[in-house]
């Protein structure tokens, strides 16, 4: 007789845990949840310990994000991602390449998992890099919002809304903000690619500015260079970002 | 047509008393000669006087700048004095039976120049007048405009805010847990239910009405960390430690809870043992200070992203300018300390 299902369920939560393990118990008897995790870590700790057929991994989990873990089974077991809010509307989730559960739980809809998965136990556990690197895009899409660097003996965290303009040095960015300057190490190109180009915008090789603090648009025949409020200093615009200011 | 409008309002305005004055005058003048004396010819003078009077005065431009305004009543006390003067000498060549005092040209002019200025000059200021009513209620107008952009701004951010707070993980991971509890222990159920509820149910009187206290905060931030609680077990400690003398203070809704549920969904959470928060709070004689502390993960990179401050730090600039501030420290060896700063008394956003 071959040996019952095994699954491993991963949920930060106590009582969702339970709550998802008393309903699996009454809608699959014959699985064995051979372990429980509440974090990433102890979660690829009982896969690694346990080779499980079945992986019931919670999206949001401490120490290592569920999609992470995800990436670490893929193939070697069978992944259902557990969520409160269905917010990856990503296509091999409706097309049902891999299956998902939501939180809280509706017998029937657990149910209907239960029985796929059943059919799934007779393959081989499908690699999912592809579906994964789609969820990790959708969640790192977010710009960033926020910068920490020392300033003095302290470290400070301000929101991007109050940096004025970033530019490079020699082996540091220089953020100039309204309660004075820091440095980070990110580079001049990183940050463009990370700040909502909608608020900066770079000017120069060396210059990221928040467009909401220009202040004056200074032409000098071919040159031209803004001034940013609450800074005397005046910003070089070179060539290729003249066209960012021009006069509609 | 307006401006026929304006000038007929300010005929009635201003022309109505001297104009009943000049017609009883006209009027006594007249009877007390008869119709074939000399001052019938005067009163026709007066009459028409006036009338060239307010014509003049109609066509001064509203447009005038200052100096200019008086050009016209020099014009008209030049003008139309001597052509009404001219009058009683042309009614004494054309009536010689006409009776009455002689007429002197001096006299006449004298007499046509002094109900000329009598008419045309009240008029001028009170134009002028109008005028100033006139700009002073367009600016009036255009800063009632600004306020009510202001204000539906602020409404607008508020909704945001409110719609920024019933967050859907929040309100389904709770309720999975209640659906838990309510078969293996009905009665914490019931306890998590409640405090679901009064979290939900704080926040909408308070985004209405623009306005709220610290111990209405406090209160939602209680019944947000009792749900926290019961789902993070022991993973969450926490501590409300704020003098009770400080809950009349009025804040701007929503403002303390945000940086609690920051705290929790950004410093607890993602530690496996997770971690404790403190909210404390006091003032000295100008401004409150609320810190909210926590020892958990805090900022591992130099970089990141949404901790969904935009909306407090827009709505606390909007409303105190530069008096208020929410200062975010890394503390040693983990976590956040965030310190909202208001000035007393005042924080409505209405």
């Amino acid at each position: 007789m071959p040996s019952p299902p095994t699954a491993v369920i991963v949920e930060d939560e106590d009582l969702l845990r339970s709550e998802l393990r008393d309903q699996l118990v009454t809608l699959w008897p014959e699985l064995r949840i051979v372990a429980e995790a509440a974090d990433g870590v102890s979660a690829l700790r009982a896969f690694n310990e346990h080779r499980p057929d079945v992986v019931f991994l919670d999206i949001r989990i401490p120490a290592m994000s569920g999609i992470e873990v995800a990436e670490l089974v893929s193939g070697r077991a069978h992944v259902v991602f557990v969520t409160a809010h269905q917010e990856f509307a990503v296509a091999a989730f409706e097309q049902g390449a891999v299956d998902y559960v939501v939180k809280p739980i509706e017998t029937g809809r657990l149910a209907a998992t239960v029985s796929r998965l059943k059919e799934r136990l007779a393959h081989h556990p499908p690699d999912l890099t592809g579906l994964l690197a789609q969820l990790r895009a959708a969640t790192d899409g977010e710009k960033i919002r926020w910068i920490q660097a020392s300033v003095g003996n302290k470290i400070r965290i301000i929101p991007t809304e109050e940096v004025i303009y970033f530019q490079s040095e020699a082996k540091y960015t220089r953020v100039a903000a309204d309660r004075g300057d820091m440095h980070i190490r990110r580079s001049i190109k990183e940050l463009t690619e990370q700040l909502d180009p909608a608020a900066f915008w770079q000017v120069n090789r060396g210059i990221i500015v928040n467009i909401a603090r220009v202040e004056e648009v200074l032409r000098d025949g071919d040159h031209l260079s803004i001034r940013l409020r609450g800074r005397p200093e005046k910003l070089p615009v070179s060539h290729p970002f003249h066209h960012l200011f021009r006069r509609t | 047509m307006r401006y026929s409008q304006e000038v007929l309002g300010e005929f009635r305005g201003v022309g109505s008393p001297l104009a009943l004055i000049a017609a009883l005058v006209v009027a006594g003048v007249a009877w007390h000669g008869g119709p074939g004396s000399l001052w019938s010819a005067r009163a026709a003078q007066l009459l028409s006087t006036y009338f060239l009077a307010f014509v003049g005065l109609s066509l001064t431009r509203a447009s005038i700048p200052w100096p200019q305004h008086f050009a016209v009543p020099l014009g008209a006390a030049i003008a139309i004095p001597g052509f009404s003067a001219l009058w009683p000498a042309i009614a004494v060549q054309a009536l010689p039976s006409m009776s009455g005092p002689p007429h002197s040209f001096a006299f006449d002019y004298g007499l046509g120049l002094v109900f000329t200025e009598a008419l045309i000059l009240p008029g001028i200021f009170a134009r002028r007048a109008n005028e100033d009513r006139r700009d002073a209620e367009r600016v009036r107008h255009a800063r009632e405009l600004e306020q009510q952009t202001h204000l539906k701004q602020l409404a607008e951010m508020r909704l945001k805010a409110l719609q920024a707070q019933i967050e859907p993980h929040f309100l389904f991971n709770t309720l999975a847990n209640v659906q838990h509890l309510v078969r293996t222990s009905p009665a914490d159920a019931d306890r998590m239910l409640e405090s679901l509820i009064r979290y939900l149910k704080s926040a909408v009187p308070q985004m209405r009405s623009g306005a709220s206290t610290v111990g209405e905060e406090l209160a939602r931030v209680e019944a947000y960390l009792a749900v926290m609680r019961v789902r993070l077990g022991d993973r969450l400690r926490y501590e409300i430690a704020v003098p009770s003398a400080l809950n009349g203070e009025p804040l701007p809704p929503l403002s303390v809870v945000t940086l609690v549920e920051n705290a929790v969904r950004h410093g607890i959470e993602p530690r496996p043992e997770g971690g404790s928060i403190r909210v404390e709070g006091s003032a000295d004689g100008q401004s409150l200070t609320l810190r909210i502390v926590d020892d958990g993960v805090g900022f591992t990179s130099e970089l990141g992203d949404g901790i969904g401050l935009t909306n407090l730090r827009d709505r606390l600039a909007a409303i105190h300018g530069n008096a208020a501030s929410l200062d975010l420290a890394v503390r040693q060896p983990s976590g956040v300390e965030a310190t909202l700063r208001i000035p007393l008394g005042l924080a409505t956003d209405a």
